[in-house]
Parts: C-alpha cells; sequence; structure tokens
C-alpha cells in the first residue's frame, strides 16, 4: 500500500485514536500500577501524570510550531539529515514494536486466564495477530474510522462499569489521603508519565491532519481525556479495593467489574467486559503495529508499506513470546517501559525538534547575512 | 483454486499494485474545472453532440428503398424471425407515388397506434389535398402526415434498429436518406401493483414495475420538480437496455452523477437483464458480505432518497430501483420510518437494531456461552440449560449447526415451494425443527428458542440484501464463538468492523457519519429526530443544497406566539 497523499482525517478521529492508545492501559495495569507507587494517593498520582504530561506537551507543540504539516521523521531528516531521520524512524519504529508485542502478550495472557485457561498461549494470541493483519491490510482510513467508532462504546463500556461498582464505594479507603508520600506521588508521577509513550504517534499524524492548531488540539484534548479516565478509573479502584489488597489484583478493571451485582439475576457481568477489553486491545495493538510498520517504512523510504505487514506481524508475535512469562512482561513494562518511555516520547522528540529548529534558524541567518 | 494461489501470492509476494483513481466525492456539490467530474452543462453537450453525431461509414440510411429493404431483411433475418412485421406501401406526394415500409415487432408495439396514426395517414391522408407548406418530403412526412407524438428522424441504421427493439417502428421511404422512428411501445406489462417484499402499513401503496418510463413517471408525480433529471444510458452491447440515471440536478452532486454515468458507461456485457445484475457491476466491493446500495420497488423510498441527494438507477425491465451512495445505517431504515411519528420510528428502529443483534450474534454467543463462559449464566438459568441438554449427544456447535441448517432449508424451500403446497411446508419444518427433534434428544428446547429467535431477528432485518449477509456472517460467528469464545467474537466483530470503515459506497465512507464524523449524525442515523428538526441533507453526501427546510419549518407556531404577543 503506497501512503495516499489524500488521506486526511479529522480532529475527533485523531482524539479518539490517541486517547485510546492511552487509555487501554486502564484495563491492563494502571490503576494497580498507581497504587503500588502512591498507595491510597494513586489517584493524586494520576493528576500528577496528567499535568506532567500536559506540561511536557506544551514544550513539546511550542517547539514544533515551526514544523506545520511535517512529521517527525521528516522534523528529524530537517535536523540531521537522512541519517538522522534513519535513526529516528528505526528507533520510534522499534519502540512501537515493543509496545505491540509487550501488550499483544499481556492481552493474551490475560484472556487465557479469565476465559480461555486451557487454551495454548499461541492460539489466543494468533487470534490478536489476525485481527491486527487484517486491519492493518485495510489501511489507516479503516483503522482511524474504527477507532472513532470503537472507542466510544469501549468508553461507555468502561463508564457503566464505574457506575456498576458505585455501590461498593468505602470513602474512609481514602485515608491516609497521601497515601506512601508526597515524594512517591510527585517523582513516581513524573516518570510514570511514561503511560504517555504512545503520544508518539501523534506526531507521525501531522500529514494527515489539516493544520498545527489541529495536531496542538488534539494532543491537548487527547491528554486531558486520558487524564480524566485514568483520575476516575484510579479513584473509582482505589475507593472500591482498600490498600494494600487493592495491590493484588491482577486485572484491576476486570476485578472491579466482577464485584458488581445487580439483583439476584444479575451477578457475573464480567464476561461481557471480555468484548469491550478485546475491542480496545486491539485497536491498540492495530494502531500500534500499524505505525511501527509505517515509521520503519518511512524511514527506510519504502514506497509501499503493504508487503512488510506479514513480516513485522510475524516479527511481532515471535517478540511477543521472548519474556519467560506474564511476570517477565510486567516486570519489562514496569522497569522500562514505563520509567522510561517518557524520554523517548518527550525527550527524544523534543532533542529532535530543538535541534531542527536551531537548524532552521541557523540557516535563516547565514542566508540573512 | 488458481484464485486462492493467486489470492496467497498477492500477499506473500509483492507487486506494483495497480494505479487505480479512486472515486471521491467532491465537498461542494459542484465538479467545474475538476479533471474527473463532469459538469452539468457539459453533459448535455455532450448528450447534444451525440445526437447530432453523423452515422458511422457504412451505418447511413440510403435513399434507395431497396438497399433499405435488403439491409432491414438482413439485420431481422427476415423471413426466419417471424415475429417481425414488415409493412410495405405508397406515399402520394404531389403527383407521385412513393415506395414505403415500416418494420416493427409484432407484440411489443401497439398496432392501433400504427394503423391509426402511422400507416392511416400515410396511405389515405397522403392522396388528399394537404396545406402545402412542407419544403421536401422529408418535411411533408414528419410534419404533415404523421400525426404520432413521438417521433425521430434517425440518419443510421443502428439508431433505427435500436428503436425497432425497444417497441419502436421504423418507416423508410424511398428517395430519403433518413429514416423516421416512431415510439409506439405496446408490449403487455404489469400495472403498477402494491409491493410484494417492502410492505408497510402507513403511506403509499405503489410498487415499481417493469416499465422504465412508467417507473420515472412514478418519480415525477411525486417529486413535481423540473430539475429532476432522468438521463438515459444504454447498458449492454447487444442488448441495449435502457438504464436511467434520475438526480435532482440542483441537489445532486455533480461529481456523483459523474462517477454513476462513468461506472454505467464502463461496463461491458453483452446483456444486461436486471438490476440486480447492474448492483454487482458497479459495487465497490465484491467481497464484502453487505450491499452497498439500496436496491427497492418502493418509487417513495426512491423520491425520498432523491430529495436527500442521491442518485436512483432504473433498468429497463427491473422492477427494482438502485439507490447510491448510502451507509451501513441506511439499511436499517425503513420506508415507514418517513411516515410514522417520530416516537414510533425510534422504537421501531431499536427493536431492528436488536433483532440485527440477535439474528447475527445469539447462535455464536449460546456457542461462545454453553462452552467457554458458563460463569456469565445465571446458576439457575444454567442448572436449566444443561439438564435439556443432559440427553443431547451432540456438542453445542454441532446442535446449533444442525438446527440451522434445517431453518436454512425450510426457508429456502418455502420460498421455491408451489404455493398450495406452502402449509404442509410449515407442518414438516415446525415438526422437524420443533417437536421431533428435541422428544428425539437430537437439539435441546433451549436451542429451539435460540434458532426461533434467530429467525425473527432476521425477518424483521429492513433491508432482504443485508439480512442475507447476516445469515451468512451468523455461520462465521458460530464458528468463531466455537473457537475462541468471546475473543473470537470480538475478533470477527473487529475485522468486519474494520471491514466496513475502510469500505466506501461511491465516495462515501460506509460507516459515515460516525466513521468518519460528519455533522447530522442525530438526526436520521440510528435514531430519527423529529421531521421539523430535519433541516439538513446528509453532509457526507455533500449535496449541493444543504438545507432541505427551514430552521423554522412549523411557521405557524411562531405566528401564534406573534399574535399571543400582540
Amino acid at each position: 500500500m503506497q501512503m495516499d497523499k489524500r488521506i486526511k482525517f479529522g480532529r475527533w478521529e485523531a482524539i479518539m485514536l490517541i486517547s485510546n492508545l492511552v487509555c487501554t492501559k486502564i484495563f491492563l495495569y494502571f490503576n494497580r500500577m498507581t497504587v503500588e507507587d502512591a498507595g491510597n494517593a494513586g489517584w493524586m498520582m494520576s493528576v500528577i501524570i496528567g499535568a506532567v504530561a500536559l506540561l511536557l506537551y506544551a514544550v513539546l507543540i511550542s517547539l514544533y510550531r515551526k514544523f506545520e504539516g511535517r512529521d517527525i521523521l521528516d522534523i528529524a531528516e530537517m535536523a540531521g539529515g537522512k541519517v538522522l531521520r534513519a535513526v529516528a524512524g528505526f528507533t520510534l519504529g522499534g519502540v512501537l514494536f515493543v509496545l505491540a508485542a509487550l501488550t499483544m502478550r499481556k492481552f493474551s495472557e490475560d484472556i487465557k486466564t479469565i476465559s480461555l485457561p486451557t487454551s495454548p498461549l499461541s492460539y489466543v494470541m494468533a487470534f490478536f495477530m489476525a485481527g491486527v493483519v487484517i486491519a492493518g491490510f485495510l489501511g489507516i482510513e479503516s483503522i482511524v474510522r474504527h477507532n472513532a467508532i470503537v472507542a466510544p462504546i469501549v468508553t461507555a463500556g468502561y463508564v457503566v462499569i464505574l457506575l456498576g461498582i458505585m455501590p461498593k464505594i468505602d470513602i474512609t479507603n481514602l485515608t491516609p489521603i497521601f497515601g506512601t508520600g508526597l515524594k512517591d506521588i510527585f517523582l513516581k508521577g513524573f516518570y510514570r508519565t511514561s503511560v504517555f509513550a504512545e503520544l508518539l504517534v501523534l506526531f507521525m499524524l501531522p500529514p494527515f491532519l489539516e493544520s498545527y492548531n489541529d495536531v496542538r488540539k488534539v494532543g491537548y484534548v487527547s491528554i486531558i481525556a486520558s487524564s480524566f479516565f485514568m483520575v476516575t478509573g484510579s479513584l473509582v479502584y482505589i475507593l472500591v479495593f482498600p490498600y494494600p489488597s487493592s495491590m493484588e489484583p491482577f486485572l484491576p478493571v476486570f476485578n472491579m467489574a466482577r464485584l458488581i451485582g445487580l439483583g439476584r439475576f444479575f451477578q457475573r457481568i464480567e464476561s461481557l467486559f471480555v468484548f469491550i477489553w478485546v475491542m480496545s486491545a486491539l485497536i491498540y495493538l492495530v494502531t500500534v503495529f500499524f505505525f511501527a510498520v509505517y515509521t520503519v517504512s518511512k524511514a527506510a523510504g519504502l514506497k509501499y508499506l503493504r508487503p512488510l505487514i506479514i513480516p513485522f506481524a510475524i516479527i511481532v508475535f515471535s517478540g511477543a513470546f521472548l519474556p519467560v512469562d506474564l511476570l517477565s512482561v510486567i516486570e519489562i513494562e514496569r522497569g522500562i517501559v514505563n520509567t522510561w518511555g517518557w524520554a523517548v516520547t518527550f525527550g527524544f522528540i523534543g532533542l529532535i525538534m530543538f535541534a531542527a529548529g536551531l537548524r532552521k534558524r541557523g540557516r535563516r541567518e547565514t542566508k540573512g547575512k | 483454486m488458481s484464485f486462492f494461489v493467486r489470492q496467497l501470492k498477492k500477499y506473500l509476494f509483492f507487486e506494483e499494485p495497480e494505479k487505480l483513481e479512486k472515486f471521491i466525492l467532491k465537498p461542494g456539490g459542484r465538479s467545474a474545472g475538476d479533471k474527473g467530474a463532469q459538469s452539468f452543462e457539459k453533459v448535455r453537450e455532450k448528450k447534444t453532440a451525440e445526437s447530432e453525431k453523423p452515422p458511422e461509414p457504412g451505418d447511413e440510411v440510403k435513399s434507395d428503398i431497396d438497399a433499405n429493404l435488403a439491409h432491414m431483411k438482413d439485420v431481422y433475418s427476415i423471413p426466419v424471425n417471424s415475429d417481425i412485421i414488415l409493412r410495405e406501401f405508397d406515399i402520394t406526394y404531389g403527383c407521385r407515388s412513393i415506395r414505403a415500409f415500416i418494420i416493427f415487432f409484432d407484440g411489443m408495439t401497439n398496432t392501433e397506434v400504427i394503423n391509426n396514426y402511422i400507416l392511416k395517414p400515410l396511405m389515405v391522408n397522403s392522396v388528399m389535398p394537404l396545406k402545402d407548406t412542407a419544403e421536401n418530403l422529408e418535411d411533408y412526412v414528419v410534419r404533415q402526415l404523421m400525426p404520432h407524438c413521438q417521433v425521430k428522424i434517425e440518419k443510421g441504421y443502428k439508431k433505427a434498429v435500436e428503436a425497432v427493439n425497444f417497441g419502436g417502428c421504423a418507416l423508410f421511404v424511398d428517395g430519403l436518406s433518413v429514416c423516421f422512428a416512431a415510439d409506439v411501445k405496446g408490449w403487455e406489462h404489469r400495472g403498477v401493483e402494491k409491493p410484494n417484499n417492502e410492505i408497510i402499513i402507513k403511506g403509499p401503496q405503489e410498487a415499481f414495475n417493469e416499465v422504465l418510463r412508467t417507473n420515472c413517471a412514478q418519480l415525477r408525480k411525486r417529486l413535481k420538480d423540473e430539475d429532476l433529471i432522468a438521463e438515459d444510458i444504454l447498458v449492454g452491447k447487444v442488448s441495449r437496455t435502457p438504464c436511467s440515471i434520475v438526480y435532482i440536478k440542483d441537489v445532486a452532486n455533480e461529481s456523483l452523477v459523474a462517477e454513476v454515468r462513468r461506472r454505467l458507461e464502463g461496463i461491458s456485457v453483452d446483456y444486461m437483464l436486471d438490476a440486480g445484475a447492474l448492483e454487482q457491476l458497479i459495487e465497490d466491493s465484491t467481497f464484502y458480505p453487505s450491499p452497498q446500495m439500496i436496491s427497492t420497488e418502493r418509487p417513495d423510498y426512491v423520491a425520498e432518497l432523491l430529495v436527500s441527494g442521491r442518485v436512483a438507477i432504473i433498468v429497463d425491465g427491473s422492477p427494482n430501483v438502485l439507490v447510491v451512495p448510502i451507509t451501513a445505517y441506511d439499511l436499517m431504515h425503513s420506508p415507514e420510518d418517513n411516515y410514522i411519528r417520530f416516537p414510533y420510528v425510534n422504537m421501531l428502529r431499536y427493536i431492528r437494531y436488536v433483532a440485527g443483534f440477535l439474528a447475527l450474534l445469539l447462535p455464536g454467543l449460546y456457542v461462545a456461552i454453553t462452552n467457554y463462559h458458563h460463569e456469565m449464566i445465571p446458576t439457575d438459568l444454567l442448572l436449566a440449560i444443561e439438564a435439556s441438554r443432559e440427553k443431547v449427544p451432540f456438542p453445542s456447535l454441532v446442535e446449533i449447526l444442525l438446527m440451522e441448517l434445517s431453518f436454512e432449508l425450510i426457508r429456502e424451500a418455502g420460498l421455491r415451494v408451489p404455493g398450495p403446497i406452502g402449509p404442509t411446508l410449515g407442518i414438516i419444518g415446525a415438526l422437524i425443527l420443533g417437536q421431533a427433534a428435541v422428544a428425539a434428544n437430537i437439539v435441546s428446547p433451549v436451542l429451539i428458542i435460540i434458532v426461533a429467535l434467530t429467525g425473527i431477528g432476521s425477518f424483521a432485518i429492513p433491508n432482504y440484501s443485508l439480512a442475507y449477509s447476516v445469515r451468512i456472517m451468523r455461520f462465521a460467528f458460530i464458528f468463531l464463538g466455537a473457537l475462541a469464545g468471546f475473543l473470537g467474537i470480538t475478533v470477527g466483530l473487529f475485522v468486519i468492523g474494520s471491514w466496513s470503515a475502510a469500505l466506501k459506497s461511491f465516495g462515501v465512507p460506509f460507516m459515515s457519519p460516525f466513521g468518519p464524523k460528519t455533522s447530522g449524525k442525530y438526526k436520521n442515523v440510528i435514531f430519527r429526530a423529529p421531521e421539523w428538526k430535519m433541516e439538513d441533507r446528509p453532509d457526507y453526501l455533500n449535496p449541493k443544497k444543504k438545507k432541505k427546510q427551514a430552521e423554522i419549518s412549523m411557521k405557524w407556531k411562531q405566528d401564534t406566539e406573534k399574535k399571543k404577543q400582540d
């Protein structure tokens, strides 16, 4: 598939895309992670994460102002020629591949645990992979549009879970109010901004959006919306599960859904949660996978990306098996992805933009002289 | 087999894709200046030029009547062909007697019209002294001797033959290198009857029939708009089937009309017999299960869709009219939605979506739940289901496939079986599907309820073609449910959703106005707003006129309020 230059999509589609990328982790581990890091004050940490992400994004987007319509690879080329473009492309593409592989492994492990305990992991993963490959072949327009339809449905499902769990809320669970301490809230809140690592996809989107203003708004709205769901999610989670037992649940939102009981008949509605969960996971996986392939193909200057889909899918599929077990996946996620993700999204991309800005100014001054 | 090998190669090996210009519906309606699209004025010029175009060399009508006679006999294989009538006679012109002949098909023409308004004036009136105003024989014939409303002067044989094939009659006169084609159609056809398949309680009760012009007239009498254009195109190299592209000139997007025209002109088949065949030749995706255009037998529904800025295609000989473009949600609308009050419409639409959900997913969900997700069934219900399945020797997948297959068999047989045997089939079906299967412990009673609900659900889907696609996809979901429970079903939904999102119907994204998001998505998409709120035409159609009614359509209300204030 040659990326069609006429493909454009609106702000709404882009907001849904980025928000879903960031919010998918709420289903996986986010709530538990905040409790592990900051105790009862996990929700405050979520606020800090959102605030720091907004701040860092404000810096990034102000740097981006001069490069309207260009994606991060074009900007890298402006900063350091084709070499930096390739370096940036392969780095960002690599990060996205790692995210795709880890998330696929994690979702598959989780589905296996709660729904298909006797099926082999590869069998479960094959279903995810099939969905990703087919949607990948259908292209970015399909991914973005489908996302715009599915994301509100997933959100509605999530809100239903939050509302359904309301009777189980115990306000005293919030105390001690500052949890494990202000240091944890702020320091960990800073590097856990890594949960916004997928924001790097936003800097591959500008050619598909109309203007700088669109990119700016998409970023801000996505961060605010994602932060809102993260904060409410972790707040409700803390209110339902008292500390320290809130550190135990394997899948926080799934376990919240398990507690929902509406009368004698509607007791076990968590199975329905599998629908929104898998849908959200598939949308996440296909988006990350597609942009990984797109970034690599663009960095390598390839005209078509469709031939790369199956080989790269095999790489992701195989890569997902590299961690020995689920615990190793969680370790990688906690220790590397969620600790250093910010450095790639905000640090690396920021540096590229800064360098390109300096180079641009230098050129202008030379011309002026 | 070679198809599958080709597909496999396509995905495993790289080949330079074909550079196909994808159609994009231009915003703003007008396409003047666009390379790909033709503006209405250009089309008018083209059509005028076509009608004035001289015949190809060798196709010209000869001035020698014997040559024309020989040619027509040759073309129509006279005398082997027994329903073609060739009548020779003389016309008196001044004091001369001139040889002439007419040719037409028996049974396709109205012989009374031919006798009274063509032959009689030519043979009898020509001997009477007429006002001598005609300058030559051609004018004399057409202006004074043929008191018929539709006469065309044709210079080529092809046009004359086309006219005769379509129920006309061609007149050749010695000494004239033209012929006269009169429209004297008179074949037997159905009248305008009640719709057979799209039955509604409230609203008009007329359906299209097989006659092109009657169908055009049905639209015209409803819309009463001089801007309603019925543009004819002949499809089929041999059959030359007349098709009409119908649209409202100052509403429909010109690039859309141009695209419909381009697709129809680009069809190369020998015969075009029905709208169903045409649909398959102009649709965007062949393998996508759902239809990508509306095929309806209701003129009132087509009129409503034309008003919204869509384009209709009428095929001569087909009682179904195609309307493009559509979105996925249009397939869940019924013509009746326009005629009943909006609270009722919304309830009906909600029921239809539930029906669609049941028809598509219920058997798959049953298989998934019974095999993988027992925990989500409340204990009492689980015990009841398990008790009823205790004696059934098959796994739930086999059980449901057996019943679904039996149901499909009965449905198909019900269509083919002659009318009087119909009730018998119903009894057999009820016995097999119901009592006997349960009594023989082949299936469980719960499954009968599942299959019955699924069947009823598929009948409640308003679009017949969509119901077909749901029937096919249901089997896919049964297998997915059996393979991986809810995971399999969700992956299936995801794939079909992605496919739908990638699809376009004549340039309009199939999932719009939700994916991509356009305005007016809460007016008449899933649910319907009150009639006074329907100010806008669908945004995704990019019509020339965005509004179809005033912001305040119930002006009387405003007037009453003013009076009160005064």
